[in-house]
């Protein structure tokens, strides 16, 4: 009996928790096949009182830039992420070993990155002028996304506690050389964690607009999130400083808010089937590399 | 030994990797501590184009060498500017033997895109800036080029079209920096109202004189309208706001210390202290508690424009200028009327709005100042980088009247920049349909009848009292809202704000803002 009215409050106060997460996301989804008037009158609510999809025609008003986009940001998540798995764990495995020379002091180099770093201008000098990261497709995968160094010392922590030293031993009397047993035995160990990293810069990537903001020129170069970005930026600059005589009679049909929300919906999109493939390692690979075993 | 050397040849490989590739958390430091100290100094680039000119405006393109003149301004990217690029490159080339890049940069990284660009050197040769949009500050970092001499010499249509004192506004240390656009340089302050209900009640220009005639107006409202707020306002936007910040104060830039209009001297005041200051919080204030502002008016984050649309409320506070009826109305999706309550009043940061300056990158400033000058003269050149390339983008309806070809509209269009406003001389550019026919008639007669303030063209430098200025601005954000909106009462509230905006240092900046201007009124006399 007890135990059954302890089920019925963890089930109440699970309901809670998960209806706190839920509503929002449903009331986004609402607000944006809502009419604009009708948000104007009668404010948000989680059934459209005037259903509309105005606001996602007006996103996708030139759906030719906003493909193009969504183009962009997925090769640039799809490339980065891997090529980010592939470097970082390739600093962090050698860090991780004991025999490595000056192993301190590469570790120093990695961690006063996450401390300093040489300021937006003479980054931005150093990629456009130097790298010519600038203007093309590359801009939005390599400039300060590629490789992290918290996400290196995740890494290193993880191989530090998780791999014992005796199995690459073992490994080594077998005849495989460094190559082989970081291909064979630890990638294949390690799978949480490149699971854990390989999330953070999946969602680095694909939420990035500064990059697209600081180096790309041509809008075929833009990513997603900027795009959206710029449309709203568009809308409530249009909407506040109506500085023109010849604003045109389109602004008085500007939907800012629904399509706020429908741009919400749209760069969640396949972002969201992202996480149930990685959840499974997501926890593991977190806690692991946290805690010295 | 030999695998020791291939780890650590892995590990250099990929630290030198990360160095490269920035980074760190990311955490990007913002664009406003960009140092400048790389943007070059172009050194005598007149020089290959002076030899062209022989009288001031007669340019003969076959002496000017080649040059590519990349423009930016604000502004979304339209569909076609690749097309309108390439025909406005054909043109250029036969008048000034230039082509053209014009490239607009979305509204809200303008300023943060423009600085990185002289940050890294980067070459362009026009670009957009105002008193609003730190002219000043690039001005004094020596990143656009003072362009006197090249205005006498290439601008003539530039000087014939713009008054000098208008000119004069937007020159920062008694040097031109760039060229004025031809716009509206004033406002007048006044209110919308939604036609059916100001009809109904007989609210008009002719008998609603000044502000308090306005009260049984809005009671008549609150009683006959339930539902409907007579005023909207935010705590940026009040009828009082538009009252006194605007309108009976010149605000003199940034911090504290405005000159009164009335006064019409250089004396250098605080605003907040004046009696007619007091008077117009009072009338607010009645209004607030009889229920003729919204209740939230100080907290609101809502347009008054989407309020009216909504009709919960009749009207609100607006800065005006010609064509400002039409404008609101189609934000409010009704028909309103405009009336407006004192003459226009032109101040610094109203003459120098728009101004497009010469980067000290640019690859020939000369040209760019001719450039510059044909958005004053030339028709051809400013619509078709505004509204694009007739029979594509747009078809006229008549000599001087423009639509979207059919099928097209505002939703679809696939150039429509409209930025009229920042590309040299508005007027030049053709009517859209919905425009009042004879708008540019009322610009001019706006602009003449403008009332100057007594400080026109002065700007505050508030470098010497940075702190006083930030600390003041904090006690503004925290009275300023209640008190405009009418939502505390002003007898007691404003003299508690005073003591607070003395012990912020409001005393220190008004001295140095008074020695600036007087010292700004000195050199213009001589």
């Amino acid at each position: 009996m007890k135990n059954n009215r302890t089920h019925w409050l963890i089930h109440v106060i699970f309901i809670f928790c998960s209806a706190a997460a839920i509503l929002p996301v449903l009331l986004v989804v609402a607000i944006s096949f809502s009419s604009e008037d009708s948000i104007n009158k009668y404010g948000y609510s989680l059934l459209p009182h005037e259903f509309s999809t105005y606001a996602y025609q007006y996103i996708f008003n030139d759906p030719h830039v906003l493909l193009r986009a969504y183009g962009n940001t997925i090769f640039a998540t799809v490339v980065g992420t891997l090529t980010c798995m592939i470097i970082t764990s390739a600093l962090a495995y050698p860090l991780s070993r004991k025999s490595m020379p000056f192993r301190k002091f590469f570790t120093m180099f990695v961690v006063l990155t996450i401390l300093f770093n040489g300021g937006l201008v003479p980054w931005y000098i150093v990629m456009k002028n130097y790298l010519h990261f600038s203007d093309n497709i590359w801009a939005l995968v390599v400039p300060g996304l590629l490789l992290n160094g918290f996400n290196v010392l995740i890494m290193r922590t993880f191989f530090l506690n998780t791999i014992p030293g005796e199995l690459l031993e073992a490994a080594n009397m077998d005849g495989a050389g460094e190559f082989r047993i970081f291909a064979q035995i630890v990638i294949p160990l390690s799978k949480p964690v490149y699971a854990t990293i390989g999330l953070f810069a999946t969602l680095a990537y694909w939420n990035d607009w500064y990059n697209s903001m600081i180096f790309q020129v041509n809008h075929d170069n833009y990513s997603m999130q900027y795009v959206l970005q710029s449309i709203l930026l568009n809308i409530q600059y249009l909407a506040q400083n109506t500085k023109s005589n010849n604003m045109s009679a389109s602004l008085a049909s500007l939907p800012q808010e629904t399509s706020r929300m429908a741009m919400a919906i749209v760069a969640i999109g396949p972002i969201i089937f992202a996480y149930p493939f990685f959840q499974k390692y997501f926890i593991k690979g977190l806690t692991i590399g946290a805690v010295k075993g | 030994m030999k695998k020791r050397i291939g780890t650590l040849l892995l590990a250099v490989s990929f630290s030198v990797t990360m160095a490269l590739s920035g980074c760190g958390s990311s955490t990007t430091s913002s664009a406003t501590s960009t140092s400048t100290e790389t943007a070059a100094v172009s050194t005598g680039a007149a020089e290959s184009t002076a030899a062209a000119s022989t009288e001031a405006g007669a340019i003969d393109p076959k002496t000017l060498k080649p040059v590519k003149l990349v423009f930016v301004t604000m502004g979304e990217t339209p569909k076609n500017l690749a097309a309108v690029n390439e025909e406005a490159s054909k043109y250029l080339t036969e008048k000034i033997n230039a082509t053209l890049e014009y490239r607009p940069i979305s509204w809200g990284n303008y300023a943060n895109k423009v600085n990185l660009m002289f940050a890294s050197g980067e070459k362009f040769d026009l670009m957009f800036t105002a008193s609003w949009m730190f002219e000043a500050q690039f001005a004094a970092k020596k990143q656009i080029l003072a362009v006197d001499d090249l205005i006498a010499q290439y601008a003539p249509d530039y000087l014939a079209t713009v008054p000098q004192d208008v000119r004069e506004a937007g020159f920062i240390g008694g040097k031109a920096y760039g060229l004025t656009g031809y716009k509206e340089w004033a406002a007048d302050k006044g209110l919308i109202f939604n036609k059916e209900i100001a009809d109904k009640y007989g609210i008009s220009a002719d008998t609603v004189k000044t502000w308090s005639d306005l009260t049984p107006y809005l009671e008549k409202i609150k009683k006959g309208e339930p539902g409907m707020t007579p005023l909207a306002a935010r705590s940026e936007n009040s009828p009082m706001v538009q009252m006194m910040a605007i309108n009976a104060y010149d605000t003199l830039g940034d911090g504290p210390g405005c000159i009164s209009r009335t006064a019409g001297d250089t004396k250098v005041v605080n605003m907040f202290e004046q009696q007619d200051f007091m008077d117009a919080a009072k009338l607010t204030r009645e209004w607030f508690t009889k229920g003729y502002i919204n209740k939230d008016a100080a907290s609101t984050t809502q347009m008054e424009y989407l309020a009216v649309k909504a009709k919960k409320a009749a009207g609100y506070g607006q800065s005006g200028k010609p064509g400002i009826a039409s404008q609101e109305g189609r934000q409010c999706g009704m028909p309103v009327i405009y009336i407006p309550m004192d003459k226009p009043y032109m101040t610094t940061s109203d003459a120098a709005s728009a101004i497009l300056a010469v980067p000290s990158t640019a690859n020939d400033p000369a040209r760019s100042v001719m450039f510059a000058n044909l958005l004053h003269k030339d028709k051809y050149l400013v619509n078709l980088l505004n509204w694009g390339i007739e029979g594509k983008d747009y078809v006229k309806a008549d000599e001087n009247t423009i639509k979207y070809p059919d099928g097209m509209t505002a939703e679809n269009s696939t150039y429509n920049l409209n930025m009229s406003w920042l590309m040299g001389d508005v007027t030049l550019n053709y009517l859209w349909e919905s425009d009042e026919k004879d708008i540019y008639d009322q610009y001019k007669k706006f602009n003449d009848s403008a009332d100057r303030s007594a400080a026109l063209g002065f700007s505050f430098d508030p470098t010497p009292v940075k702190n006083e200025v930030a600390a003041y601005n904090n006690v503004i954000k925290q009275y300023t809202g209640a008190i405009y909106s009418g939502s505390v009462d002003p007898a007691t509230t404003i003299p508690k704000f005073n003591d607070a905006l003395k012990a912020a240092g409001m005393e220190k900046v008004i001295a140095e803002k008074q020695k600036q201007l007087d010292e700004f009124v000195a050199a213009k006399k001589k």
